[in-house]
């Protein structure tokens, strides 16, 4: 008898997160050409923010994982706590410690002020926020990836002349690929929810988050829908992305 | 001057201490149990670890403080590490260097298009092999090369392995576990334990003369015994605990303790009523069988004296034309020539 209704209990949360979506759905109705075009921009700011910083990301959080997976000394254990915090630290607070850096009060945005540029507010700011809040996941990813792949073969690497750079792109990061991916796909999807971070540090230019958040103080639930609706597909194209990458790397992992 | 030579090498983690030193020419076995340190040497040789002190000498070049990559150094893994996402053929190349002749040599020609998840263990083996000689190295350093291969395909491909060393040319240290596939393949064995090479020297002197008990016990001496010398002169007069025992190893003053050693196969029945030869004159005991161990070919007997226990390696044909089946007691005898005296640490 109780394994009966044991048996629903995970019904019971699929239709719980699936239920709002649909009703999200319902509510939808037509758009005016003003907000569709206001829609679309966020969109646009949103999207494009959260490719910059997925670059940023791997750039510099793919060495930073190698140095954190590679390393034997106690410092790379504080790095990497630090590196990591944001991902548990609510993103306004994140918001606030840019706040204390980049805002005209604050010392680079003193310095930029002086120079005649505004950090806050700006499509950079957007970027900084996001980059703050969104990389460690690119760098806990990788971090795992690469410490999946055998110290072995890159003494074997080195063994055959190839110094440490070749070693890292031709070994480590061929066979570390797959989490990299998946660790900058999380990343970007990240940054495009990105919404504490950046109220603090950019309001304006308004990614999606921000347009929905303002759009409901606005409108309300009718007004805000939409921009929900973009997130969530942004969200599922991802995740598709996600399980076709992950599953062709897997397959392929030897044929480079 | 195509060797390595290693110059009191330390590397001290506290709780175990490396300290080495050597040369190392022509086909080397390191021999020694898990644990001793075998693998830590041959990594810091080959620069994956920082050594404390003393210095790595290879065909003349210091290369204490070279990175892995300015080494000149071949290095065959225990689990091969084949770059997983590249073919035989890249795996190979994957230093430069014309790896040709060496996939012909290493007879793998035929497997350059395969990828490495297509590879049986011992076609791995052998691509490892061939990617560790086709940059020239200097020396060749092989961990544990058997463990990942079919114990009964073992001695085949030891015995292959031999001659394909031998064609190059290069000094080869072989890391191992096992006594018979360093003896197999080795001109040269180096026992190692708890971080020291122990003693260094050609195969059948290690074999037949251990530098000290703990070398005898791992070459398979077995009957190791304790003893105080009376007197050498000419040939030496042990004390132990089954009376005196006579050797002819030179090299001990009276009153010397001593560690002595007899190889199993070397331990003689002696039939009742025949005159004693001058080698077991004087090194005669009684005893009882208390086990006897078919080994194929051969019978390992477990002979009870008074105190110790002697084990003897007897022949199919002698153990029955001794009767041994049937027989309790029994004398044996040591001859002079074969025991071996080694100084008690």
């Amino acid at each position: 008898m109780l394994f009966r209704i044991a048996r629903f209990l995970p019904y019971i949360l699929v239709i719980y997160l699936v239920l709002p979506i649909i009703s999200a759905f319902m509510l939808l109705s037509s758009v005016s050409l003003v907000d569709f075009f206001k829609l679309s921009n966020a969109m646009f700011i949103s999207i494009a923010s959260a490719f910059v910083t997925t670059i940023i990301s791997a750039l510099f959080g793919v060495p930073l994982a190698y140095m954190l997976a590679r390393g034997e000394s106690r410092v790379n254990y504080v790095v990497e706590a630090l590196v990591i915090s944001p991902i548990v630290l609510p993103p306004l607070a994140t918001g606030l410690f840019l706040l204390s850096i980049f805002s005209p009060a604050g010392f680079i945005g003193n310095l930029a002020n002086g120079s005649g540029f505004h950090i806050t507010r700006t499509f950079f700011a957007v970027v900084l926020a996001q980059t703050a809040v969104a990389s460690p996941f690119t760098v806990m990813s990788a971090k795992a990836a690469f410490e999946g792949v055998d110290v072995k073969l890159e003494f074997a690497s080195r063994l055959m002349g190839a110094g440490r750079l070749k070693t890292f792109l031709m070994v480590s990061l061929p066979l570390a690929k797959k989490g990299i991916v998946a660790g900058l796909l999380m990343t970007f999807v990240r940054a495009v929810g990105e919404f504490g971070a950046t109220f603090m540090l950019a309001y304006f230019p308004k990614t999606l988050p921000i347009y929905l958040y303002t759009s409901y103080l606005r409108g309300g639930i009718r007004e805000a829908v939409p921009a929900a609706i973009v997130l969530w597909l942004i969200g599922v194209v991802v995740f598709i992305l996600m399980r076709a990458t992950g599953d062709e790397l897997a397959g392929t992992g030897r044929s480079g | 001057m195509s060797l390595l030579e290693l110059e009191e090498v330390v590397k001290d983690f506290g709780r175990f201490k490396l300290h080495v030193s050597g040369t190392f020419d022509g086909l080397t076995a390191i021999l020694g149990p898990s644990g001793s340190g075998k693998t830590t040497m041959l990594n810091i040789i080959a620069g994956f670890l920082k050594h404390d002190s003393g210095r790595i000498v290879l065909k003349g070049r210091d290369i204490s403080h070279y990175p892995p990559e300015k080494r000149r150094i071949g290095y065959v893994f225990q689990d091969y590490a084949l770059f997983p996402h590249m073919t035989v053929r890249e795996n190979l190349t994957y230093g430069g260097g014309d790896h040709k002749d060496v996939a012909e040599t290493v007879e793998i020609d035929h497997l350059l298009d395969r990828h490495i998840n297509q590879l049986s263990g011992g076609e791995k083996q052998r691509v490892a092999l061939a990617r560790a000689l086709v940059s020239e190295p200097d020396i060749l350093l092989l961990d544990e090369p058997m463990s990942n291969v079919d114990e009964l395909m073992r001695k085949r491909l030891v015995i292959e392995m031999n001659s394909i060393l031998k064609e190059f040319g290069i000094p080869v240290i072989y890391v191992t576990h096992s006594r018979r596939e360093a003896l197999l393949i080795a001109d040269r064995i180096g026992v190692m334990v708890g971080g020291r090479i122990l003693q260094l020297d050609r195969a059948e002197r290690v074999f037949e003369e251990p530098a000290n008990r703990k070398v005898a016990e791992f070459m398979g001496a077995e009957n190791i015994y304790g003893g105080t010398v009376l007197k050498s002169d000419g040939e030496l007069l042990i004390e132990w605990s089954e009376g005196v025992v006579r050797s002819q190893r030179a090299g001990f003053k009276s009153g010397d303790e001593v560690v002595f050693c007899i190889r199993p196969e070397y331990v003689m029945i002696v039939r009742e009523g025949k005159p004693l030869g001058d080698l077991l004159q004087g090194n005669v005991y009684e005893g009882k069988i208390v086990r006897r161990i078919n080994v194929g070919g051969m019978f390992e007997l477990v002979v009870k004296l008074q105190k110790e226990i002697v084990t003897a390696l007897i022949p199919d044909h002698a153990y029955h034309r001794l009767k041994l089946d049937s027989r309790e007691h029994v004398r044996i005898g040591f001859k002079k020539n074969r025991v071996h005296v080694m100084p008690k640490f």
